[in-house]
């Protein structure tokens, strides 16, 4: 330990460092015990200043949301810690989950009525998304065929949903917050009617969550996410 | 601390350590005791750093599924709980400050020197262990202002050195050097008193 890196410890605990150097100093840190060694005594020592920080009630919303994100698999699970910034980008193809955390860590605005947003260039074609499950399961996991002309989104499959809920279909447009596409139907049919202006692009995800009858209560996903999929043209 | 705080302050940290062993293996109850516990003080801290609710929000939300996460590398004979908890939320806080996102942020406006200093702590609300609070107060009072206030406001704002010196007014280098020296004093100071 040079008095150098003891500097520099002291400035990473005490959040002196910009980004690369924090990023470099933490590098050093999972690797070089001794380093290790003196961070967790400048964290020791600097911990009483966690006393002036006052305690401000977080709005009661974030609990729920919280709670309905342990219940996903991939983001629940005892799995190595990834940070939802660098999964804001590789969302694609086997990333499915890692996605999905990312939306879900992504601002959501609870009371959000679901407005059609601008439309972005209108949608002509067939699209297809091949969702998959969030958990293991033994069942393939529907394709979601998407309709443009008819307003239609149809499933191949059903989903299995407790009696009690509603299995609820959503678009989540690349970077945006989801929009809820409506209800699956419950029984046999498996197609959700969707308005012009609510059509899912190219290119978003479709993503189906189990809510309370009736659908969820917040205009946004509440529940497990049970499957997920990339939209694309057919 | 009076007895009886001594004494409250004691079952807190028992209950939550409890509450944090129990979500380790899964417990949901449990963990939304921790949740019910912590997080007024973890909210308040991502508040303070982000200086905006909605980030805060996120960030909190963050924190506590990393909670939920690493629950079982919680290891009480090394940190408060507390402590644990509220490092890795002001970690995640300033990971957030030092994104884009943050950095295009512009928080809590520059103000006077002392505009960032000290809510007082409610005596009940002091959490960790206050001997280790008076000898950092101590050794901090043995520094000069400037970088006595430099490094308190650097901790609980979230400022990097570009921060601080800005606000300071005062060229990055010499506030740079002016830190690094106090922070030597600092760490003797700290083990002198050990």
């Amino acid at each position: 330990m040079t008095p150098d890196d003891r500097l520099l410890a002291a400035e990473l605990v005490i959040g002196l460092l910009a980004a690369e150097e924090a990023a470099a100093a933490e590098a050093r840190r999972a690797q070089d015990a001794d380093f290790a060694a003196e961070v967790a005594w400048w964290e020791t020592r600097f911990a009483p200043l966690f006393d002036q920080y006052r305690e401000v009630a977080p709005p009661p919303y974030l609990a729920a949301r919280i709670e309905a994100m342990l219940a996903l698999p991939h983001v629940a699970g005892r799995t190595p810690r990834v940070h939802w910034r660098s999964l804001a980008i590789g969302a694609t193809g086997g990333a499915l989950a890692a996605s999905f955390a990312a939306w879900l860590l992504t601002p959501v605005v609870v009371t959000a009525p679901a407005p059609p947003v601008t439309t972005p260039a209108r949608p002509a074609g067939l699209m297809v998304a091949q969702l998959a499950w969030t958990d293991k399961a033994k069942v393939p996991a529907p394709v979601a065929i998407v309709e443009p002309a008819l307003g239609s989104v149809r499933l191949t499959r059903g989903v299995d949903t407790p009696a009690d809920r509603d299995g609820q279909l959503w678009r989540i447009p690349a970077g945006g917050t989801p929009v809820s596409l409506g209800l699956l139907p419950r029984g046999g049919a498996r197609e959700v009617r969707v308005a012009l202006a609510n059509l899912p692009a190219t290119g978003s995800t479709l993503a189906i969550s189990i809510e309370p009858r009736g659908g969820s209560p917040t205009g946004q996903p509440t529940g497990p996410v049970v499957a997920a999929g990339t939209l694309e043209r057919l | 601390m009076t007895g009886n705080d001594t004494q409250a302050a004691e079952t807190r940290r028992a209950t939550l350590v409890t509450a944090l062993a129990m979500s380790a293996t899964g417990d949901r109850q449990a963990f939304s005791r921790v949740y019910d516990m912590t997080a007024a003080k973890l909210f308040g801290i991502c508040l303070r750093i982000c200086g905006e609710r909605q980030a805060a929000e996120d960030v909190l939300q963050e924190v506590y599924l990393i909670v939920w996460r690493r629950a079982a590398g919680y290891r009480p004979e090394r940190s408060h709980p507390v402590t644990w908890l509220a490092t890795i939320a002001r970690n995640r806080a300033l990971d957030w400050r030092r994104s884009p996102r943050g950095r295009a942020f512009i928080p809590v406006p520059a103000g006077g020197p002392d505009e960032t200093v000290d809510d007082a702590p409610r005596a009940d609300q002091a959490l960790v262990a206050t001997e280790d609070g008076q000898r950092l107060d101590h050794c901090l009072d043995e520094l000069d202002e400037r970088p006595r206030h430099a490094i308190r406001s650097a901790f609980l704002d979230g400022l990097t050195y570009a921060d601080v010196a800005g606000r300071a007014g005062v060229p990055l280098p010499t506030m740079k050097s002016i830190i690094r020296r106090a922070l030597l004093r600092l760490r003797e100071c700290l083990n002198d008193d050990a």
